[in-house]
């Protein structure tokens, strides 16, 4: 009854869903590197994988045994699944069931996961990892998911950036940072980073990975730097200023960092320039969190600017903000700066009055 | 004194807030044992244990045939289900009804709720859940080998991990004390349940003069029948038998044979089908 | 009298104890988790993909066999309940003696369905073969 043996016909001579290049599939669902393709497709007896380069490691190295029949049989299997899949896509418009047949077609192809379990997710090649495709989406959202999101909530939670800037964040796109210039680290920096006032001199680049399905050509963005610990004696508190405003800002799956070098049209992107940290001695250290927003329509950067030019600087409120303009939180970025014997220097490029020196209060 | 230090706890909850929805697994963010993050399935892990390596006959004889000859034998037209007797809340026509304990369940008087019985259908036909090797070793406390002695009879014979069992409470009639290691026990599930159920029955059982199959009143009224060795049946396992001489002391078992099934007469009729004999 | 010193001479006699010790030590080591754990597989990234493969084919394979017995389990259940209604409306007398409930416990016939083995074969004599 249910005796049914693991095998098929293996007669293969058209090729199958996963391996027919027309114009539709995308290449970025094959392996580029031929010597890989053929080791993993057709492996023959004898062959050492290529990845292995010396000589004496090849001669060791000894593939499990048995596995290039299964392997063969898998595959057909799993492709005729897939192209049940395919079969069932093109009755389908739903833009969402389109997504997830895509992905459920893809899943299991050895090409797409090799291609994404062995390159550089960040800093991704389109043609080995193309976010275009949805299923390269689905596999990113999941490694982000595995380590960077988390890692990210819990210096959010633990700097307290969350609430002290916004009230809380639902992470859907992946923010990172760096500062590519010639004083910067040009390294990805971990969330909570402390950095020196050097690095931080100009501005950083940022990047953005969308992992939902959205329109591209329509979505626009915002991103806000915002220094929550600005002294405020008078108070005997702290305030928050605007460091840098970027709005308007278009974004595609695969051409996502943000840099000011490439603006174009600078009125409609740049609202706020760039003004780099510069702690106080003795004020402790500052957290600079970078906040990414989905806008909901264009903003008037001059309409704004005339109405609350005077409050970016010395009382900046955030929420308020996000509330007026519509903006819809997905990804922040944090990183914190103190005062070092660079700070001055700085100050000097920039323009800025000197810096208060703070003392304990004696009584 | 032990308690002081509840003197000096404050009575709100010490615990930060959390302002997202995040699931954080530390383990996942600590650089430590990267090889320890993999799923234990996964063959880079070292927890990875080889599962599909071998057929199960008596398991594929069930799926194959058995399910179907059991959904067809358990069928009742228009049965309905049967609730359990529960926990009861009191009604509150008595002011004393604040704050008291729910009524017991009836007849068992246990604190334990009885659970609804369900008619069989496609959904919840009667398969083996577990099985449950058991060996108290009375003698423990003479010699603290023994324990040992029945854990590794366990292993030989299951060829699964077993762990030790202790002693519950103080018996000074028998000069045990609570906490002491009296002998080991073993939950087999899967595989190796079938692989022990087919030993059982194809080697130890027929050689057992007196066991004339398990009984009509055997089970604990939930579908879980238990049959006892003696020290001397052990010997007919194979893994045993075929070293004799290595095994100068065999320890006794019980072995409960846990099913879905929620009665016994259900549990029973599985196991006639399993070829295991039963007294009718 | 002089004293003869013997080389490599026990110190200590092999007594029954040391020889119990020395056993359960020996069955102890059986049980020590490191004799059992299988050497770790080294698989370069090629071959783990083509493992990783086979793997997701074998667990899909396995989930649709369920799927597929589940299904007909279901069928099974609604045909045998179309046919007692059945029963019930064409003869209500042969429909009482099938749904009268029995309070023995139902036994498989011992003997009569055999889990299937290797041996003895399912084929008892093969009447084809011929002596060279």
């Amino acid at each position: 009854m249910f005796n049914r043996s693991f095998s098929l016909s293996s007669k293969s001579y058209l090729p199958g869903v996963w391996s027919n290049f027309n114009s539709v599939r995308s290449t970025s669902l094959s392996i580029p590197f031929k010597p890989t393709k053929d080791y993993i497709l057709n492996k023959t007896a004898g062959s050492k994988p290529p990845s292995l380069k010396k000589l004496s490691n090849k001669i060791k190295y000894q593939s499990p045994e048995g596995l290039d029949e299964i392997f063969k049989l898998s595959y057909n299997y799993l492709e005729n699944n897939a192209k049940k899949i395919y079969d069932k896509l093109e009755s389908t418009s739903d833009l969402k069931t389109r997504e997830n047949l895509l992905i459920q077609a893809e899943i299991n192809n050895p090409e797409v996961q090799y291609n994404f379990q062995y390159s550089n997710k960040l800093e991704n090649n389109p043609n080995l990892i193309d976010y275009e495709q949805p299923i390269y989406r689905y596999l990113g959202k999941k490694h982000w998911e595995s380590y960077s999101q988390m890692l990210l909530m819990q210096r959010l939670e633990t700097l307290h950036v969350i609430p002290d800037t916004m009230p809380t964040l639902d992470p859907k796109a992946e923010v990172n940072v760096r500062f590519p210039f010639s004083t910067g680290l040009n390294l990805w920096i971990e969330p909570g980073d402390t950095l020196s006032s050097n690095t931080t001199s100009m501005e950083p680049s940022i990047k953005i990975q969308e992992y939902d399905l959205i329109d591209t050509t329509k979505q626009l963005y915002t991103i806000l730097i915002v220094n929550p610990d600005n002294v405020d004696i008078e108070n005997d508190s702290y305030y928050t200023s605007l460091n840098y405003a970027l709005t308007n800002i278009k974004l595609s799956y695969n051409d996502n960092i943000v840099d000011a070098r490439k603006f174009t049209n600078l009125k409609q992107n740049l609202l706020v320039d760039y003004q780099p940290p510069v702690p106080e001695k003795n004020a402790g250290q500052q957290r600079f969190s970078t906040w990414v927003f989905r806008q909901k329509d264009i903003m008037n950067n001059e309409n704004i600017l005339s109405k609350y030019a005077n409050k970016f600087k010395s009382n900046f409120n955030i929420r308020k903000f996000a509330e007026y303009n519509n903006l819809e939180a997905i990804g922040a970025h944090v990183w914190r700066s103190e005062w070092d014997s660079n700070v001055a220097n700085v100050r000097n490029i920039y323009g800025m009055p000197q810096g208060r020196v703070f003392t304990r209060e004696r009584f | 004194m032990k308690h002081t230090s509840r003197l000096w706890k404050s009575a709100c909850s010490l615990v930060q807030p959390v302002h997202h929805k995040v699931k954080i697994d530390k383990r996942m963010l600590s650089p430590r044992f990267p090889e320890l993050k993999y799923e234990k399935n996964d063959i880079r892990s070292p927890r990875f244990k080889p599962v599909t390596t071998h057929q199960d006959a008596l398991h594929s004889h069930y799926l194959n045939t058995l399910k179907s000859d059991l959904l067809l034998i358990n069928f009742e037209h228009n049965a309905q289900s049967v609730k359990g007797s529960k926990f009861t809340p009191w009604d509150g026509s008595s002011p004393y009804h604040i704050n008291r304990p729910p009524k017991r369940p009836a007849f068992t008087g246990s604190s334990r709720e009885v659970p609804d019985l369900h008619p069989i259908d496609w959904s919840n036909i009667p398969e083996l859940e577990s099985v449950v090797l058991n060996c108290y070793v009375n003698k423990g406390q003479e010699n603290i080998n023994y324990p040992t002695v029945a854990y590794l009879q366990l292993q030989q014979i299951t060829s699964q991990k077993p762990s030790y069992i202790y002693s519950k409470k103080d018996m000074p009639a028998f000069s045990v004390r609570r906490g002491k290691k009296m002998g080991a026990k073993i939950i087999l599930k899967g595989k190796p349940m079938y692989q022990f159920l087919t030993t059982l029955n194809n080697f130890v059982l027929p050689r057992i003069r007196e066991f004339k199959g398990i009984s009509k009143s055997n089970g604990n009224g939930f579908g879980s029948i238990s049959i006892g060795l003696k020290p001397s049946h052990i010997k007919f396992f194979p893994e045993i038998n075929y070293n004799e001489e290595f095994w100068p002391t065999t320890f006794g078992m019980h072995i409960n044979i846990n099913t879905t099934s929620q009665t016994d007469t259900r549990a029973k009729n599985l196991l006639s089908a399993l070829e295991i004999p039963i007294q009718t | 009298m002089s004293k003869v010193f013997v080389r490599f001479k026990r110190t200590q006699p092999a007594t029954a104890a040391i020889l119990h010790a020395q056993k359960m030590a020996t069955q102890l080591s059986v049980i020590t988790a490191s004799r059992k754990a299988p050497r770790l597989l080294k698989l370069r990234p090629e071959d783990l993909i083509r493992h990783q493969t086979v793997t997701k084919a074998w667990s899909l394979f396995q989930a649709e066999e369920r799927a597929e017995q589940e299904a007909q389990l279901r069928n099974q259940y609604q045909s045998t309940l179309d046919a007692v209604e059945l029963l019930q409306k064409i003869s209500p007398r042969l429909y009482k003696s099938v749904t009268t409930p029995d309070n023995n416990i139902t036994v498989f016939p011992r003997g009569g369905l055999r889990t299937p083995t290797e041996y003895p074969p399912t084929i008892v004599w093969r009447y084809q073969i011929k002596p060279n």
